[in-house]
């Protein structure tokens, strides 16, 4: 699956303000804008999965194919 | 940490803010796969391995668990793994993108109620542990002292606030120490297991029970994939609060898979299948003992339940992080936090055998509560979003923002979920053990998410299930307010 341009943090057309004045709430939307701006410090948590797909692929292929010989041996 | 207000990452660390790349504590390989390791080698494991002889051939039933355990972490890592590890945030928070606002109440109830079920039933087991060690110390038939086992609960729900409260880099560390050591006591009653059947042959049948559930071949290697699937997905409820941890995408799939699946989940339950064939009975506080004799066979014991500690604290820590969904909550500091969800554990010390019967029996059903959710999730996630979420919109005031739906809930998802859970029901009863008879080539769980996700992604599309979300290229600037 393709992660496109369109993901990246930079879209949020959006003002972020906090429901209260609590420091909690503060912090949030600190925490929320530095996620949104695209300059963003979240850095490689926004960049295309490329080895994950790969990796969870040949897991999961991997072990459907010992279930598929597993059966056929066992029959 | 004892302060809320200390500063804002160790706040984002302990609670439910966002936690930014640089922030995060699992910097390596090895952090997020003992983390992992320990959350599924408890002893736990050795009770679900101890039943695998039952269903007839446990080689092919080790086999199959392994197989269901590896193809469940994955659907478990990419429901909810992937989305918390891209924004920071908690399982609960990311899944009200697709369950909408207030429909991911629904998992929030099951992320506390399968976290505290299961660490109040490791609690019973180990105290229940200590109990049978120092009465077969006095005497080997001594009945346990029962108020030697309410005591060593309560000493062990305190010990976990202690160790809890200094927050989940410390959690790492004792991960590590307890998982490790899970982990080399598997490997000990593995050698001890082996040269035991060399020399002596295993108990009647040839280790396989004379009237085994099944004689299907393919119909036990499924039993085996069914398990390891359901028990894989009961990670689903931690994941997300690990990943968000995790500081590269490299460290997500493998560590889990080796740590959670292989080390964990896997190694302890096939040495308790293995072992069954030449002792007697599931409890492994007390076949460890008949096994290795009783001086060597105690000590073991002793350092496996002193390793489920490590367990303990990761549980706790997710379920205290799940339950500041509620604001008052929130806001308290994070010791309090802690001491909260470990109180209903205090009441439960007084009845550790009630608590073993009834709520594993219950916990059999996680499997049902969990192929809805991982269907819908992953497909939500990554086949109608593009791995794309609106994350201040998560935090958005009631009846605000896109994930909003109808009435705050994505009642889609919910009737999904429902499909998911019949379709399970109907190939398999985790109770009775019935089976269709499609069962034996494909499970329950497997083509429960894959029918399930089918139909929620046809009926996203179809349906109209609330306020879609904007144009990215639209240019009007809007205001949302956000709060925890």
């Amino acid at each position: 699956m393709p992660f496109e341009q369109t993901c990246t943090p930079a879209v949020c057309t959006e003002e972020i303000v906090a429901r209260t004045g609590s420091s909690l709430d503060q912090s949030l939307v600190a925490r929320l804008r530095a996620i949104d701006s695209p300059d963003s410090a979240h850095g490689e948590c926004f960049e295309p999965l490329g080895g994950v797909w790969a990796e969870s692929l040949v897991w999961v292929a991997g072990s459907v194919m010992v279930w598929l010989a597993a059966a056929l041996i066992s029959r | 940490m004892s302060s809320r207000g200390s500063n804002a990452s160790l706040q984002a660390l302990d609670g439910r803010l966002p936690v930014l790349a640089h922030e995060r504590i699992y910097g390596s390989y090895g952090s997020m796969l003992w983390t992992t390791a320990v959350l599924s080698a408890a002893s736990w494991a050795y009770l679900i391995g101890s039943t695998f002889p039952s269903f007839g051939n446990t080689r092919l039933v080790i086999l199959g668990y392994l197989i269901g355990l590896l193809i469940g972490e994955v659907l478990a890592v990419f429901a909810v793994g992937i989305p918390s590890f891209r924004y920071g945030v908690d399982t609960v928070d990311a899944a009200k993108a697709s369950l909408g606002s207030r429909g991911a109440v629904v998992l929030l109830v099951m992320v506390l109620a399968t976290s505290l079920g299961w660490a109040y039933v490791l609690m019973a087991m180990t105290a229940r542990g200590v109990g049978r060690l120092v009465s077969a110390a006095a005497s080997r038939d001594a009945p346990v002292d029962e108020h030697l086992v309410i005591a060593s609960a309560l000493g062990l729900l305190l010990l976990v606030w202690c160790l809890a409260r200094r927050g989940p880099a410390a959690m790492e560390r004792l991960s590590k120490i307890c998982a490790a050591g899970q982990i080399l006591i598997a490997l000990i009653i593995l050698g001890c297991v082996v040269s035991l059947q060399r020399m002596s042959p295993p108990l009647a049948h040839g280790g396989y029970p004379a009237h085994p559930i099944t004689t299907d071949p393919l119909t036990q290697i499924a039993y085996g994939v069914e398990f390891g699937f359901d028990n894989a997905l009961t990670m689903l409820p931690f994941l997300g609060g690990l990943t968000r941890l995790v500081r590269h995408r490299r460290h997500i799939v493998g560590p889990t898979l080796i740590g959670s699946a292989i080390l964990g989940a896997w190694l302890v339950a096939a040495v308790a299948a293995l072992a069954a064939g030449v002792v007697t009975g599931s409890d492994p506080t007390i076949w460890i003992v008949e096994l290795m004799g009783p001086a060597v066979g105690s000590v073991v014991v002793g350092f496996l339940l002193v390793a489920n500690l490590g367990t303990l604290v990761v549980l706790v820590y997710v379920a205290s992080v799940a339950v500041q969904q509620a604001r008052p909550v929130a806001a308290l500091r994070w010791d309090w936090i802690i001491g909260l969800t470990l109180l209903p554990g205090a009441i439960f010390a007084f009845r550790t055998e009630w608590l073993l019967a009834r709520v594993m029996t219950w916990l059999a059903y996680n499997g049902v509560m969990f192929v809805g959710l991982s269907a819908v999730l992953m497909t939500d996630f990554f086949f109608l979003k593009s791995q794309r979420i609106r994350v201040s919109h998560l935090f958005a005031s009631p009846g605000k923002g896109i994930y909003w739906y109808a009435g705050g809930v994505n009642w889609i998802a919910m009737g999904a979920i429902v499909v998911c859970a019949g379709i399970y029901l109907a190939l398999f009863d985790p109770i009775s053990l019935h089976v269709h008879p499609l069962f034996r080539y494909v499970g329950a769980g497997i083509p429960a998410v894959l029918l399930g996700s089918m139909t929620y992604y046809l009926a996203m599309r179809l349906l109209p299930a609330g306020p879609r979300e904007p144009d990215p290229g639209h240019s009007k600037r809007e205001a949302i307010q956000v709060g925890l």
